[in-house]
């Protein structure tokens, strides 16, 4: 009985001191001193800021220490504790927005790798399906002279020249 | 409830994000382009011992003989012909640039022409031939100008008055490195003149004749 002990082991009117048992019988406790202080016990009350009332609110106080309470009683003031706010509407605007943004994104992906799967197939098809177009004497021509361009635009002798790396020219 | 909401937004909005990903990433991969690989410019413990060795082969290939009076001269004027050389080994990079775009195209062109005359059943072994040669110039060409560049690069690095017989046989190697490429340049250019132009013309007259004969026909 000592592991529950009392904040003040204040005498009563009768100069006794209760414990918590005592309070079991609250009908008697409070025909016995009525405006006796009723010690209360700190670890089975941890929310007990207020001092300890008076006999009238001796039952909401030892509810929150339920060795023997009931449990048909208790439940209705814990459900009575938490109601469910009344009116609350569920998140439907949120949802849709959220659901059409993804379907969106969905379709611009889907669509663009469609998009390149075709590119890549028309590129593939073109190069083996498709016909080389036929040459004519003007492309021989045209091949001729961009050739005859191009190697005389080097000048070989100009570049690569005896004089450069003479020992004239280089003062050896 | 709330908590099934939750999961549902979740869900709603990392499908599309995972599938948009994955695209993406398709994408970049197919797109790459190849990266060039870059030279570098600080010659390291290899390429010096490298050049070192191309030195010595030189002067043993050359087996120079030089008197103290010439050695003494070059010592004295080769740091001043290095930095002419300097100035042609930057535009030896140029000539290699210039004429490897060249030689690329001209190839490219007359195997596309091919190509097309082929396909129209004209006889085109004569030209097969002739693009097959001319990439064994090319090749030649390419190999020489590497030597000659290694050559211009050993002249203007190294160090001419520790070693002026080192230098003297280097400028010598490069000098005869040049003439080759410029002989290979040449080469490639007559064989343009001498062989593929008359198959050009050859290749002509065939597609000019061939309208004709079928007309007949």
């Amino acid at each position: 009985m000592d592991d529950i002990k009392p904040a003040e082991n204040k005498p009563t009117a009768t100069g006794q001191v209760m414990d918590i048992q005592a309070t079991k019988p609250v009908a008697e406790a409070t025909a016995v001193a009525p405006e006796a202080v009723v010690p209360q016990p700190e670890a089975t009350t941890p929310d007990l800021a207020e001092p300890p009332q008076a006999a009238e609110t001796e039952n909401t106080t030892t509810a929150d220490t339920p060795v023997d309470a009931q449990p048909g009683e208790e439940a209705a003031p814990l459900a009575a504790e938490a109601p469910k706010p009344q009116g609350h509407k569920r998140p439907l605007v949120p949802i849709i927005v959220a659901v059409l943004i993804a379907l969106s994104l969905s379709g611009v992906a889907v669509f663009a790798y469609l998009n390149q799967q075709k590119k890549t197939e028309t590129k593939q098809t073109s190069q083996t399906t498709s016909p080389a177009p036929s040459a004519t004497s003007a492309d021989v021509d045209e091949t001729n002279q961009a050739i005859d361009t191009d190697l005389n635009s080097a000048n070989d002798d100009a570049d690569l020249d005896d004089n450069t790396l003479s020992d004239t020219n280089l003062n050896l | 409830m709330k908590s099934r909401t939750l999961v549902t937004l979740g869900i709603s909005l990392l499908v599309p994000a995972a599938i948009v990903s994955t695209v993406a990433a398709q994408e970049q991969t197919t797109t790459t382009k190849p990266q060039v690989a870059q030279t570098t410019t600080v010659p390291t413990e290899a390429q010096k011992k490298a050049m070192q060795d191309r030195i010595q082969q030189r002067k043993d290939a050359q087996k120079l003989k030089l008197t103290t009076a010439q050695q003494k001269r070059l010592k004295d004027r080769c740091k001043n012909a290095q930095g002419k050389i300097v100035s042609e080994q930057a535009k030896t990079n140029g000539i290699e640039t210039s004429r490897t775009k060249i030689y690329t195209d001209t190839v490219s062109r007359l195997t596309t022409l091919e190509t097309k005359l082929a396909a129209q059943g004209l006889d085109t072994a004569a030209l097969k031939t002739a693009i097959t040669t001319l990439k064994t110039q090319i090749a030649t060409f390419n190999t020489d100008l590497a030597a000659y560049k290694d050559a211009v690069s050993d002249l203007a690095a190294m160090d001419c008055t520790a070693d002026p017989t080192g230098f003297k046989a280097s400028l010598e190697a490069t000098r005869t490195a040049r003439k080759k490429v410029r002989e290979d340049a040449n080469a490639i250019r007559a064989y343009n003149k001498d062989t593929i132009k008359p198959t050009l013309a050859a290749l002509r007259a065939q597609l000019a004749a061939k309208p004709a004969a079928e007309g007949a026909n």
